[in-house]
């Protein structure tokens, strides 16, 4: 294939794939703006299944996940499922099996292991910091005190501390527990975006019309 | 093996591809599994950072989900929730502070500013209580407006404000009722307590064992009622234990003297 062959054939799997988004995004909510959102916990929920698998990149392979999905809905195929996540899903268990395999191949799993380190720098942890901060302090007040509170202080005096938290707001201790994983999320998803655009050309959500619009032609 | 084990199992790379592979169809199709798997994967990392896990899961855990990017940044993520959660002391310490010296609500947590305000709320209740039941007493009512409650809130200091409240006791006051903020303590109202208060010759004035915390506008707070004759002018100092450890030490000055004498002040029950 020459370079005008291999460019159409490019331009025609884009325009493929963007349409696949956009099919993906009306499932999602058909506003952009809220299907951005639901488009992101889809993605997340993708990342989390991925990392429970143990697979090497659970972010990147969130994102081929989501193009692969993208890019069979664009070629016409129709989502039977009432929820687009659950068949996302049984790609990213094929998206994992491909990648554990790869890494079986490898064989350097413990090797990599041992060589990772599990700290990160001081920089990127002020920066983080400093974007749960602001993120904290976007949060509604009674919701900021709660994620706080349920965080504080070592194992006997969280719990005590739970107890009470628990207690004062009326509820289950299991739905506080509920209640701050879902807070948690909100925030975790807060930094990411603080990070994200902070310059790290990650695709983390669906491409904005002007990109769509930039592929298509 | 519970549902909690078999996560836990997996997010330390303990089970087999067909238990991995059954365990993520469960997610998948049950939104609550998946949702529980996600908080113990939470909870699990904040072990982690808080150097809680021993050292065979520590090492597991190293070499599954924190040997990924992934994994790498929600420790770190975790690791900057926990440093800020626990900045904020969680325990009260000796000084108090009383209502109308307090400073502005941005020197604090909202959630205790709460009780505060809910505290202030209630003093305010209790003297326009106070004043009205006064005017009954006056208009032939008796026995409505017997005896004066004065009603102070402490809680722990706030920096740039005086530390030690100063209480007037005047010569009607009969009860002095010390409401105690226990908020950010973990105490609920199903704990039992005990207080004791010091006196300025270093005497016990009052004490109470069993003293039951309540909530005051759905915070926890402990309400102790002193008999005014148990006072003396000058410094005294509430002391608050649970029966394992001290949850606080309140200091207050006493102002102007009780002027009933001994022998018809209301005797203190629960005096030593």
């Amino acid at each position: 294939m020459g370079d005008d062959g291999w460019t159409m054939k490019r331009r025609e799997t884009q325009a493929t794939t963007i349409r696949g988004y956009d099919r993906l995004i009306e499932r999602l909510g058909g506003e952009f703006t809220q299907a951005a959102a639901a488009f992101q916990q889809l993605r997340q929920r993708l990342v989390r299944l991925l990392a429970w698998r143990g697979t090497s990149d659970p972010e990147a392979l969130a994102d081929e996940t989501l193009e692969r999905v993208a890019r069979q809905l664009g070629g016409g195929l129709e989502i039977k499922s009432e929820d687009p996540f659950r068949y996302a899903a049984r790609v990213a268990q094929l998206v994992a099996h491909e990648d554990l395999r790869a890494l079986r191949r490898e064989q350097t799993v413990h090797k990599a292991a041992q060589e990772q380190p599990t700290t990160t720098h001081d920089d990127d942890d002020d920066a983080r910091m400093a974007s749960l901060e602001s993120c904290l302090e976007a949060l509604p007040a009674a919701d900021r005190e709660l994620i706080l509170t349920f965080y504080r202080g070592e194992k006997g005096s969280r719990i005590a501390g739970r107890r009470a938290l628990a207690a004062r707001l009326g509820i289950s201790v299991n739905a506080l527990r509920i209640r701050a994983y879902r807070l948690r999320q909100t925030l975790e998803q807060c930094i990411r975006d603080q990070v994200d655009d902070r310059g790290e050309p990650e695709m983390k959500s669906p491409p904005d019309t002007t990109e769509r619009m930039e592929a298509a032609s | 093996m519970t549902d909690d084990a078999r996560f836990e199992r997996l997010l330390l790379g303990m089970l087999s591809e067909d238990e991995i592979d059954a365990l993520n169809d469960d997610a998948i199709a049950d939104d609550e599994v998946a949702t529980r798997l996600a908080m113990l994967e939470d909870e699990m990392i904040d072990a982690y950072v808080r150097d809680e896990l021993d050292d065979a899961s520590k090492a597991r855990l190293e070499t599954t989900l924190l040997r990924t990017e992934y994994g790498r940044e929600r420790v770190a993520l975790a690791r900057a929730l926990t440093a800020r959660a626990d900045r904020v002391d969680p325990e009260p310490r000796a000084t108090v502070t009383p209502i109308g010296e307090r400073g502005s609500p941005r020197a604090r947590p909202g959630g205790r500013w709460r009780a505060i305000a809910a505290i202030a709320a209630i003093v305010l209740v209790a003297v326009t209580a106070l004043f009205v039941l006064r005017n009954l007493d006056r208009d032939g009512d008796p026995g409505l407006a017997r005896g004066g409650l004065v009603v102070v809130a402490l809680a722990p200091p706030v920096r740039g404000l005086p530390a030690v409240p100063s209480i007037e006791i005047g010569p009607t006051t009969e009860t002095l009722r010390l409401e105690i903020d226990l908020e950010g303590t973990g105490l609920t109202p199903g704990d039992r307590l005990s207080v004791r208060l010091d006196g300025p010759d270093a005497t016990v004035r009052h004490r109470a064992e069993d003293a039951v915390p309540t909530l005051v506008a759905g915070l926890p707070a402990l309400i102790v009622d002193v008999p005014a004759p148990a006072l003396q002018p000058g410094r005294h100092t509430l002391h608050v234990h649970d029966g394992r450890r001290r949850v606080g030490a309140f200091a207050f000055d006493i102002r102007g003297l009780p002027t009933q004498e001994p022998a018809t002040r209301k005797p203190a029950t629960q005096e030593p």
